[in-house]
């Protein structure tokens, strides 16, 4: 045979061979074909482009509170100012002098603000408006009902003047918790102090009860049975456990190897989904902001493959023929024969590189209690990492690494940042399921100053816990 | 779609080059990247196929470039051609032709793929390579034989 045939041979058999595709491969490649531009951008982002977005969402964190402070606060202020002076004495008047102060006239209003109630009587109908303050929005949620006139039993019971007058008796109940009082002759507007709000609703509820008009109170006002749904401050302590899968990404500066030995590192290490899980308590700084701190721990693994070369596989081959010299003259013949290949073998490790971190968070968190998203922004202290597995060494051979004999990780990797947003759901009075994808971004190297390479990581993932409602 | 039609044809291409499957994806994905990047500088000259195999061809050597190739001159004293029938061979498949390629040191399966199955002259590969072209001959002739060698192997294996 010639080698032309040989060759042909090959040519031709080997021409139009088809390999498997690897699965995933097209989404490998088109990506990187086209993420290129936004690629471009990310790698510009480094830790103080971070810190420096951190701090521009804290700062306009601050500056939504500021401008929701101001823009709410001072108009009741204002009001509250300009009655405050003139209100104190007729408080007193309005008190003792009992129904008189509050005698309607026709179109006789009554309003409370940021308290509970609401009175505006015209011929036809008498309105109550039984409001019940938010206190964290300072609205109010209103609930109206309505004195008819046609109807003879409520008429019976309660003369057109009659609901003003509970009202105010209601009022003077509840006079322990007001701080102000304006009560205009054509519009009078009761102030309450809503640090007041909730004692003073009991007693007006008990006062209504107490004076034999619950009935009426059961048939026609609607009093927000809860605290359930309205979003007030609430100063309690919370304790969040979550759980997170989340994924490394790995960053590799070179210091002083060589280009081969971090191609090869590079193929060789291939990260994978890790874990983390821990607690965090939260601590509400005022109606929006929290402060959160605990401890957890984090798990990135990673798979190492790496090729063994230089194995030797003997394989024996035993050849057993019959040879018929003569009839009746058999000789069964063995041959024994070794056929040594020399390739090289593959190896998988999984590697594990584990961290025990304290977080510090601020976050921002609007909403309502039963679904509120929150804005979380902080460090994240290292306590102890350590790196477990095998890695390549300089002459491109494994090494296994363990906890106590790693050269080139450190045992802490100090400071990280870390952002997230959470997205919190009530499932009852005391706990809120909480699902939060967050980014720590670490602003050391894990190798320390031995280590022909820099190496960091990032990670992302998505935490989903619960938070638990303390001292309730 | 362009990467559905061309992809195995392609991902045989990149098995023969590399040393093992993950080397041989990492090819083949930078390959298909500079193929969707260079797109737009096909000429319509020969065939398509050709220009992308062309472009896989390249990637790989540069590829395996990177990890300092080597056109090992293995000894092989007083071992000459052993003679062969072509019926010796007729059976082997594809996948049998594959492993016994890929078991070839680096220098003669590069060298083989490039003249024998890709149709490369010595001169192309020397300058593909950065060689002589007499090494490139030497590296064919050592593959062939080597292969050969090995068919007579499997044959005794087989018998």
């Amino acid at each position: 045979m010639t080698d032309n045939q040989f060759d042909n041979f090959f040519r031709e058999k080997l021409k139009d061979h088809t390999a498997p595709v690897p699965v995933g491969l097209w989404e490998k490649i088109r990506p990187e074909n086209e993420k290129r531009p936004k690629g471009f951008f990310l790698r510009k982002i480094n830790g103080t482009g971070l810190l420096v977005a951190a701090l521009l969402v804290g700062s306009v964190i601050i500056g939504l509170l500021t401008y929701q402070h101001s823009a709410s606060v001072p108009a009741t202020d204002a009001a509250l100012n300009q009655s405050n002076t003139s209100t104190n004495s007729i408080l007193n008047q309005s008190t003792s002098e009992n129904n008189s102060t509050l005698n309607p006239t026709p179109n006789n209003t009554v309003l409370i603000k940021d308290s509970m109630v609401e009175i505006v009587e015209d011929p036809a109908n008498h309105f109550v408006k039984n409001a019940i303050a938010d206190a964290s929005s300072n609205e109010t949620i209103v609930n109206n009902f309505s004195l008819n006139t046609n109807v003879p039993s409520i008429k019976n019971e309660m003369p057109l003047l009659q609901p003003t007058t509970e009202v105010q008796q209601t009022t003077e109940n509840a006079l322990d918790g007001i701080n102000y009082v304006s009560a205009h002759l054509n519009q009078e507007t009761l102030y309450f102090n809503p640090a007041s709000l909730s004692s003073s609703n009991g007693k007006i509820n008990k006062s209504l009860a107490a004076n034999g008009h619950d009935k009426f109170i059961k048939s026609t006002i609607i009093i927000c049975p809860t605290i359930r749904g309205r979003s007030s401050f609430n100063s309690d302590w919370g304790f969040e456990l979550f759980a997170s899968p989340d994924y490394s990404f790995k960053s590799v500066t070179n210091v002083s190897a060589s280009q081969q030995y971090l191609d090869k590192k590079d193929s060789s290490e291939q990260m994978q989904i890790g874990y983390s899980a821990g607690f965090r308590l939260v601590k509400p700084l005022n109606e929006h902001l929290l402060l959160k701190t605990g401890l957890q721990y984090s798990q990135m693994n990673q798979k190492f493959t790496y090729r063994n070369e230089n194995e030797l596989k003997t394989t024996t081959v035993i050849t057993t023929r019959t040879i018929i010299r003569s009839p009746g003259d058999t000789v069964i013949v063995s041959d024994t024969s070794t056929l040594q290949q020399i390739g090289y073998s593959v190896k998988t490790i999984h590697n594990h590189f584990r961290s025990i971190d304290i977080p510090l968070t601020v976050g921002y968190q609007f909403g309502n209690d039963d679904l509120s998203i929150g804005l979380n922004a902080g460090v994240i202290f290292n306590v102890s990492s350590w790196y477990q597995g095998e890695i390549l060494d300089t002459s491109l051979a494994p090494v296994p690494i363990s906890k106590v004999s790693s050269s080139i990780y450190k045992s802490n990797i100090g400071l990280g940042l870390y952002s997230s947003i959470s997205v919190l759901k009530r499932i009852n009075e005391n706990t809120q399921l909480f699902f939060e994808p967050y980014f720590r971004y670490n602003l050391s190297n894990m190798t320390n100053s031995q280590s022909p390479y820099n190496q960091k990581f990032q990670v992302g993932g998505l935490a989903i816990g619960l938070r638990f409602s303390l001292n309730r | 779609m362009l990467f559905e039609q061309f992809a195995g044809k392609m991902m045989s291409v990149c098995l023969r080059y590399a040393n093992d499957n993950m080397e041989a994806e990492d090819i083949m994905q930078d390959g298909f990247i500079k193929v969707f990047q260079y797109l737009h500088q096909f000429k319509f000259e020969g065939s398509f196929e050709g220009w992308i195999r062309r472009i896989i061809v390249n990637t790989a050597i540069r590829h395996l470039e990177k990890k300092k190739l080597q056109f090992k001159e293995i000894d092989e004293s007083g071992a000459d051609a052993p003679k062969l029938d072509p019926y010796a061979y007729a059976h082997l498949g594809q996948d049998d032709l594959m492993k016994l390629i890929n078991q070839l040191p680096e220098g003669y399966k590069i060298v083989f793929n490039l003249n024998v199955i890709e149709g490369y002259s010595h001169e192309e590969i020397a300058e593909m390579l950065h060689i002589q072209p007499g090494t490139s001959r030497s590296q064919l002739v050592k593959a062939r034989k080597m292969l050969q060698h090995q068919i007579l192997q499997l044959q005794k294996i087989a018998v």
